[in-house]
């Protein structure tokens, strides 16, 4: 069995493209935003203090 | 350190041996200085590092993770900005999000958080134990805080577990949740669609959503929640204009039904105290669960005080505050009216739902009015028919009260001109539309006509009118019933002789005529008593009472009762072609009145046309002559009893005629005849919720009795569903109870006579039974 859609089938895949990335994005979205609070907690921790001390 | 002290001790040493040296006379005693101690840390020591050295790696690694985890989803969500082919696209999405979900990317990503939160915790508990080994009081007064902070995160993590409405969570909550769906044992279960108990889902977000949407007692209270804060957050005209439209399809199905039940039940509990209605609870078409009413047979008071000078509709409807009549009470239940009929909900300012959104409609129906300020006709289209529907909807499906909305007739007749709902009707469009805005006509027609002393006024003209016809002994409406009958006989005959002529025609041209035909042309016909000089009697005076009557139904409906699907008009006009005139004969049993005179007139143009050599009646004139092979025997008496109620009766029976020549039309086009059927029992309660003020009334029993009993009575016409029949049948009890006349008798000897259409002799036994029961109920 070989084969493909054809181009009539792209409004179906488009639909499930603009499915996808609103799935995706409201889940990477969040995931983005844990991954800055984390990355912003540990530089203002660990970073910063030694910055001050050297100064 | 350390190192620098015992270098310092070392030095001293060494200056002390050279100063020895230089001054002998001293003896001092050298002492070796003593060994340097071997560097030991305390256990504490050991502790408090190995703490806060894990709580730097943790925190460390989270961050290298967040780094690392943000470049994975970058890379992911680069698909969809890469290629534009959707297949293309698609495919490396579905690639991805396998492998993603194949290898817990998800899990991997909540974790890093909680790394963070041990490393803090770590910490925490290193400085604890720091502080705590250098001094008590310092060390408990930073250990009392941690430890709360502690608590409080334990309970966080645990608080969706326990109660999953729970706002409060932290990153191990999802995983706690994880292992307790995964044991089953301890899982949370939950009722799906299908009724089956299922295990929440083990993902946490889902299984939140699922105990959401679960069907539960504590979901219908949430959806109720939700419209009223809905309700209480609407404010501005457009947003109320789109919440109108959304309203009729808020209603559909049993659910959202009983929600709406609900809404409005809360709010008549907070404001019992105003309450006069209170709904009686049972199922929709039991006849037994009306309850007697007190008999008010005087007519209101406001009715007597509305003729003003001006006499225009507008005010002859009641301002709110004023209409305490019943009615406007309207409730989809069966209706119990209290004692204190006069004492208004409406002059209390209340915090019901519904009265609060319905006065809401008001306003946006006000603003209909106003036509030329809309930007556009359809602008302000879109706003009227969301305000009918809205207002059908909470009428019928709320408990709403029509008195509530104000004076929409205006509104709804303009609408209705311009959407022409008739021609809407006949073409079976926009079903849902002309569905709502009938119902809503009706019942706002029924409290208009009701109210309205010049409509009355107008029917008792035509009543004296048809009483002065040929002079009589006994009461004015006997004279005039006999007059009708009269006027009635001679136009059978007359028609009888039309039939007679059509028979040579359909001979001449050798046209099979029907069995039915044959029997009736077989009669020989009487000679009508007007024969040839038909102007012996006054008819044409009754024609133009009769038309003033409905210039002014029509005026003052703001032309609505021209709109309604279904109704015949029979004005002053002349059909000149054969066809027309037949079809419009046809339609007598359709219209709300008849003229005599015109009638004759039909009668003898037909006759002029039957009389032309070369005339061949075309398919469709036979059609309409099949169909008026039986006359209408009691056309006027008919129209007189419709004038007596509409003079004594309120139109109750007027009203409830309409409606049901409406419902056939209605019914006859739509797709199935039962998914409305809560709307029009709701619309027929309304209508008929006074009944109670015109039990008496003679013309509305008479008319009520007609519509069941005849022979041709309306709702034979039409195989009418019996959630409506039934209906119609408890209100006929309800009106006969205690009552008796020779009109009862006769129309229980007709009812007696076996029929043989199909349906029809279910309904007229169920009649015969509903009219001997309240005849033998004691008054």
């Amino acid at each position: 069995m070989i084969g493909d859609f054809d181009g009539s089938a792209n409004a179906l895949w488009t639909l499930y493209g603009k499915e996808a990335e609103s799935h995706d994005k409201s889940r990477i979205q969040t995931l983005k935003d844990d991954m800055d609070g984390v990355l912003i907690f540990v530089c203002s921790h660990f970073v910063h203090p030694r910055n001050r001390a050297d100064a | 350190m350390v190192y620098y002290l015992q270098q310092n001790v070392a030095l001293l040493s060494q200056v002390s041996q050279q100063i020895s040296f230089l001054a002998p006379q001293f003896a001092i005693p050298t002492t070796p200085p003593p060994p340097f101690p071997t560097f030991k840390p305390s256990i504490s020591d050991v502790r408090v590092n190995a703490f806060w050295f894990m709580a730097l790696a943790f925190s460390l690694s989270a961050a290298l993770l967040a780094i690392l985890v943000q470049q994975w989803v970058r890379d992911y969500m680069y698909v969809f900005q890469r290629y534009s082919d959707p297949l293309k696209s698609a495919r490396i999405r579905q690639y991805l999000h396998e492998g993603a979900e194949g290898w817990h990317m998800p899990v991997v990503a909540e974790s890093v958080p909680c790394l963070l939160h041990i490393s803090l915790f770590l910490f925490f508990v290193g400085l604890g134990d720091f502080v705590l080994d250098i001094n008590t009081t310092v060390g408990l007064s930073t250990i009392v805080p941690i430890g709360t902070i502690g608590l409080l995160y334990t309970f966080t993590t645990f608080a969706p577990l326990l109660y999953p409405q729970s706002p409060y969570q932290t990153s191990f909550s999802g995983f706690i949740w994880y292992i307790i769906q995964r044991s089953k044992l301890f899982g949370r279960r939950f009722r799906d669609r299908d009724g089956g108990s299922k295990l929440v889902s083990t993902h946490m977000a889902q299984g939140q959503m699922q105990l959401a949407m679960e069907e539960t007692e504590d979901r219908k209270g949430r959806d109720v929640q939700a419209i009223q804060w809905l309700v209480e957050n609407l404010t501005e005209d457009s947003e109320m204009e789109s919440f109108a439209m959304a309203i009729p399809g808020s209603f559909n199905g049993e659910w959202s039904f009983e929600v709406w039940t609900k809404v409005s039940r809360i709010s008549q509990d907070e404001n019992k105290s105003t309450d006069q209605v209170e709904p009686v609870s049972g199922p929709l078409t039991d006849i037994r669960t009306y309850a007697v009413p007190p008999v008010v047979s005087q007519p209101l008071p406001h009715s007597r005080t509305i003729l003003g000078p001006f006499n225009s509709s507008i005010r002859l409807f009641m301002p709110p505050a004023a209409c305490s009549s019943p009615t406007n009470s309207m409730t989809l239940r069966p209706i119990q009216y209290s004692s204190k009929t006069h004492h208004s909900t409406s002059i209390t300012p209340s915090r019901n739902v519904p009265r609060e959104l319905s006065s809401r409609i008001a306003h946006l129906f006000r603003t209909c009015k106003n036509r030329p300020v809309f930007a556009s006709d359809e602008l302000w289209r879109r706003r009227t028919r969301a305000c009918v529907e809205a207002t059908t909807s909470l009428i019928c499906y709320a408990d709403a009260e029509l008195n509530w909305f104000g004076d929409i007739l205006e509104p709804l007749g303009n609408i209705g001109s311009y959407e022409k709902t008739r021609e809407l009707s006949l073409a079976g469009m926009d079903q849902s539309f002309v569905m709502r805005w009938t119902c809503l006509s009706i019942m706002t027609i029924r409290r208009m006509l009701s109210v309205n002393e010049s409509v009355k006024k107008d029917a008792r003209t035509a009543i004296e009118c048809l009483g002065e016809l040929w002079k009589g002994d006994g009461p004015d409406d006997e004279v005039a019933e006999r007059n009708a009958q009269r006027v009635d006989q001679n136009l059978m005959k007359e028609w009888r002789h039309r039939l007679t002529e059509l028979r040579w025609i359909f001979y001449r041209h050798q046209i099979p005529m029907s069995r039915k035909m044959l029997d009736i042309l077989d009669e020989r016909p009487e000679a009508s008593e007007w024969g040839e000089s038909k102007d012996k009697v006054d008819l044409k005076s009754v024609d133009s009472k009769i038309s003033n009557l409905q210039g002014r139904i029509d005026e003052d409906s703001y032309r609505i009762s021209r709109q309604l699907p279904g109704i015949q008009f029979n004005d002053l006009c002349s059909a000149h072609l054969p066809a027309p005139t037949l079809e419009l004969l046809c339609g007598l049993t359709e219209s709300t009145f008849v003229f005599p005179q015109q009638i004759l007139d039909m009668f003898h143009q037909l006759s002029t046309h039957f009389s032309s050599k070369n005339y061949r009646p075309t398919d469709r004139e036979r059609e309409a002559i099949e169909g008026l092979l039986y006359w209408q025997e009691n056309l006027l008496q008919r129209q007189l009893w419709r004038l007596q109620d509409l003079r004594d009766g309120g139109a109750l029976g007027f009203a409830v005629e309409l409606f049901f020549i409406v419902l056939g039309q209605l019914l006859s086009t739509s797709s199935s005849q039962d998914s409305h059927s809560v709307l029009y029992v709701a619309t027929f309660r309304a209508i008929v919720s006074d009944w109670g003020q015109y039990k008496y009334s003679l013309g509305t029993q008479k008319i009520l009795l007609d519509t069941v009993a005849s022979n041709q009575g309306i709702v034979h016409r039409f195989n009418y569903p019996t959630y409506i029949t039934d209906e119609l049948l408890a209100l006929l009890e309800h009106i006969l109870e205690g009552q008796s006349g020779p009109h009862i008798e006769n129309a229980v000897q007709q009812l007696s006579q076996p029929d043989d259409r199909r349906g029809v002799q279910e309904l007229r036994t169920k009649a015969l039974r509903v009219i001997s029961r309240s005849r033998t109920s004691p008054s």
